[in-house]
């Protein structure tokens, strides 16, 4: 493990990762806090920048667009109780509220020290989970990991919140999508019309440039501008007082944020509300929740910044998505040639803990850019969207181009832009649409190993204990949650009912 | 007839479910097994094409079923505070944005630069990709977003020139030139 960390040292402190992870944070921050645009967007619309770099170079900035896009979500959160992601929703609830006294100083400053402090304890927690996960994966033979993509999808759609069906129907079209070009196994051309620009497939930056920035800036327009609130420099200074009252709360959250963000397309979304809510049961002041408790911002922070690392745990462990990101992330990790899974931390052991190490000196990076600078990205927000978004059209659409100097992938941008807004207009997740999208292929490669093994049965799937134990878990991620709900209802009713005799809400 | 959220979602669940059907017909014509009986090209996208099509029109019964929105949680539910916020954030952003545009016009706004950017693809071939999008982002910041030409122009002029170092000389992707072969 030492000697590991030692090679990613040596790896992420050169000078020119240094200095790309710092273009990386710095473009996260600004990503994440301007409107339209989040880590999804950002890293999907970079991406082709980074064709001229060493791949760990590449996915060193792009996994700092990632987690800077954590930091800077937050201060939209706050300021103008806009979220730049779902992720940072629960934070406008308390983060605004305290903006709206004066105190937005203090709800960014906790932020990005509770997400410092988390992304130092996951990114501890992913060093000790990820490389035995990977040495266990090494074991899983096609028949496993099929068990094991199903049961990424089944997280992805339970997890996204809203109706079942509508998240699965979104993973399912995903899927779908996925088995344009040749199939695997008999080589047949399938849904290509002729076309020979769809023979390798529907190409998935450029979808996820389309449903992501095209499809966004599209909504935006729709939605309209809102009004922001300008920072002043004085409101930006924490007391220690907060912060030693929010350290339970930060410590809370970055283990919660990392339980969940570990499980494959739960991620940071729901890693915040679950840390909120229990932040504000365990707190004595509970009624402060919701009024500008600093609580409420520490905790659903720690916990996002948590998941979002994470989430490399199943990306790298096992080459199945933490989340929407890290999704992208992983098409990254193919353009360059790599394929992640099990295998990668044995065959690109120089890569895998230089991206790691990266981790550490990125939050270090934004915790020091964060704290002084706050208020100046802040002052960001004064950027119209009427000069932004065209920007983002121009840099979605040439970037689209760029990936493979073919106008059919910017004709392709446009087609998913389209969809992609009448996506959120009619709010079907995006998050199980892009998981579908990205496993489809090891899916049906899986599927097809499968079949052969059992001659055509597919039924050897349950031959194998460990593909078993896979899919009993993954039905049990749809049926237990059905199951308890009523019970929990009743539960709470019964509480609130105690609770108002007793005078305590 | 207004098109309410509840019948866009209908509507567009239903597309969805033509669409998954449409693919399993098709899909069906690749073959569905092999000779040997293993799974062949057709396998997958007919059972995905079938399981859209069921749960598309699942979603379609469920949206034409809904009659009235959802009661709100009541109050103390995490669920009902995110709601308060948005609710809060809705009363302070009402049909009129900050820049006071109604709702109607940012209607309108959507589908003009929808058309521009679609007339802007079609001018590649003439003007090139970098002219042509810098055209749509001048179109764009003047005649939409109502900004100051000059100010427009420069933005315009400092991106177009930014992408075109970034990606023309420095990555050397080939960028369309079009007819008139400037950038």
């Amino acid at each position: 493990m030492l000697e590991n960390l030692l090679l990613g040292f040596q790896t992420a402190l050169t000078v020119e990762n240094i200095l790309w992870c710092f273009v990386g944070v710095l473009l996260g921050t600004v990503i994440g806090l301007l409107p339209g645009l989040g880590s999804t967007t950002g890293v999907a619309i970079l991406l082709p920048i980074t064709f001229a770099f060493e791949p760990v170079t590449a996915l060193i900035m792009l996994a700092g667009i990632y987690y800077g896009a954590q930091y800077g979500g937050t201060i939209t959160s706050v300021l103008i109780s806009t979220p730049g992601e779902a992720a940072s929703v629960v934070t406008t609830i308390d983060g605004y509220q305290m903006a709206k006294q004066g105190r937005a100083g203090p709800a960014l400053a906790i932020s990005a020290i509770g997400s410092f402090i988390a992304a130092i304890i996951s990114l501890v927690l992913l060093i000790a989970v990820a490389p035995p996960l990977a040495t266990i994966a090494l074991e899983f033979q096609p028949v496993e990991m099929f068990a094991v993509m199903i049961l990424g999808l089944v997280i992805v759609v339970t997890f996204q919140g809203g109706a079942l069906i509508r998240g699965a129907l979104m993973a399912v079209a995903g899927l779908l999508v996925a088995t344009v070009g040749i199939a695997p196994g008999t080589g047949e051309e399938r849904f290509t019309f002729g076309n020979v620009n769809l023979l390798s497939g529907i190409p998935f930056v450029e979808v996820m440039i389309g449903v992501f920035a095209l499809g966004e800036v599209f909504y935006q327009i729709r939605l309209g501008a809102a009004e922001p609130i300008k920072a002043r420099f004085k409101d930006m200074v924490i007391k220690r007082k907060d912060i030693t009252d929010s350290m339970p709360a930060i410590l809370r959250g970055s283990g919660i944020g990392f339980a969940f963000g570990v499980l494959p397309g739960a991620g940071s979304t729901l890693a915040s509300f679950m840390s909120y809510g229990i932040e504000r049961r365990v707190s004595r002041n509970k009624a402060s929740f919701g009024k500008g408790a600093i609580q409420g911002v520490a905790s659903p922070e720690s916990a996002n910044n948590a998941a979002a690392n994470a989430n490399f745990v199943p990306t790298l462990a096992l080459g199945i998505p933490g989340g929407a990101t890290t999704a992208v992330l992983l098409g990254a990790f193919t353009i360059f040639g790599l394929q992640p899974g099990p295998l990668l931390f044995e065959s690109q052991p120089e890569l895998v803990w230089g991206l790691l190490v990266s981790f550490f000196i990125g939050n270090v990076l934004l915790l020091v850019l964060n704290l002084p600078l706050a208020p100046v990205f802040a002052q960001m927000l004064r950027i119209p969207y009427g000069y932004l978004y065209p920007i983002i059209l121009l840099t979605s659409l040439i970037g689209a181009y760029a990936v493979s100097n073919n106008m059919f992938s910017v004709w392709l941008v446009l087609v998913f832009g389209v969809l992609g807004y009448l996506m959120k207009e009619v709010d079907l997740p995006m998050a199980p649409f892009v998981l579908g999208l990205v496993l489809g292929p090891l899916f049906e490669k899986a599927l097809v190993q499968t079949s052969a093994i059992g001659q055509g049965n597919l039924g050897v799937v349950f031959e194998s204990p460990i593909a078993v134990g896979v899919l009993a878990f993954a039905a049990a991620m749809v049926v237990v949650p059905k199951l308890i709900r009523p019970l929990r209802k009743a539960f709470a009713g019964n509480r609130e009912r105690v609770g108002e005799d007793a005078g305590l809400f | 007839m207004t098109l309410t959220p509840r019948i866009a979602r209908a509507a567009f669940s239903a597309a969805l479910a033509l669409l998954g059907i449409a693919a399993a017909v098709i899909a069906s014509g690749y073959g569905v097994t092999q000779d040997n009986g293993q799974v062949g090209a057709g396998f997958l996208p007919v059972a995905l094409g079938a399981i859209m099509a069921l749960l598309a029109g699942a979603d379609v019964v469920m949206a034409l079923r809904e009659r009235e929105e959802r009661a709100p949680d009541e109050g103390g539910s995490l669920a009902a505070e995110v709601d308060a916020a948005a609710i809060d954030h809705v009363a302070e952003s009402p049909d009129v944005d900050a820049l006071g545009r109604t709702q109607r016009q940012r209607n309108r706004m959507l589908v003009i630069v929808a058309a521009m950017l679609l007339g802007a693809l079609l001018l590649v071939p003439v003007l090139g990709l970098l002219l042509s999008l810098g055209a749509l982002m001048l179109a764009v910041a003047i005649g939409v977003e109502r900004r100051p030409v000059v100010s427009s122009t420069i933005v315009t002029v400092v991106v177009v020139g930014a992408f075109h170092l970034v990606f023309g000389v420095l990555l050397r992707v080939p960028l369309p030139t079009g007819l008139i072969g400037l950038i």
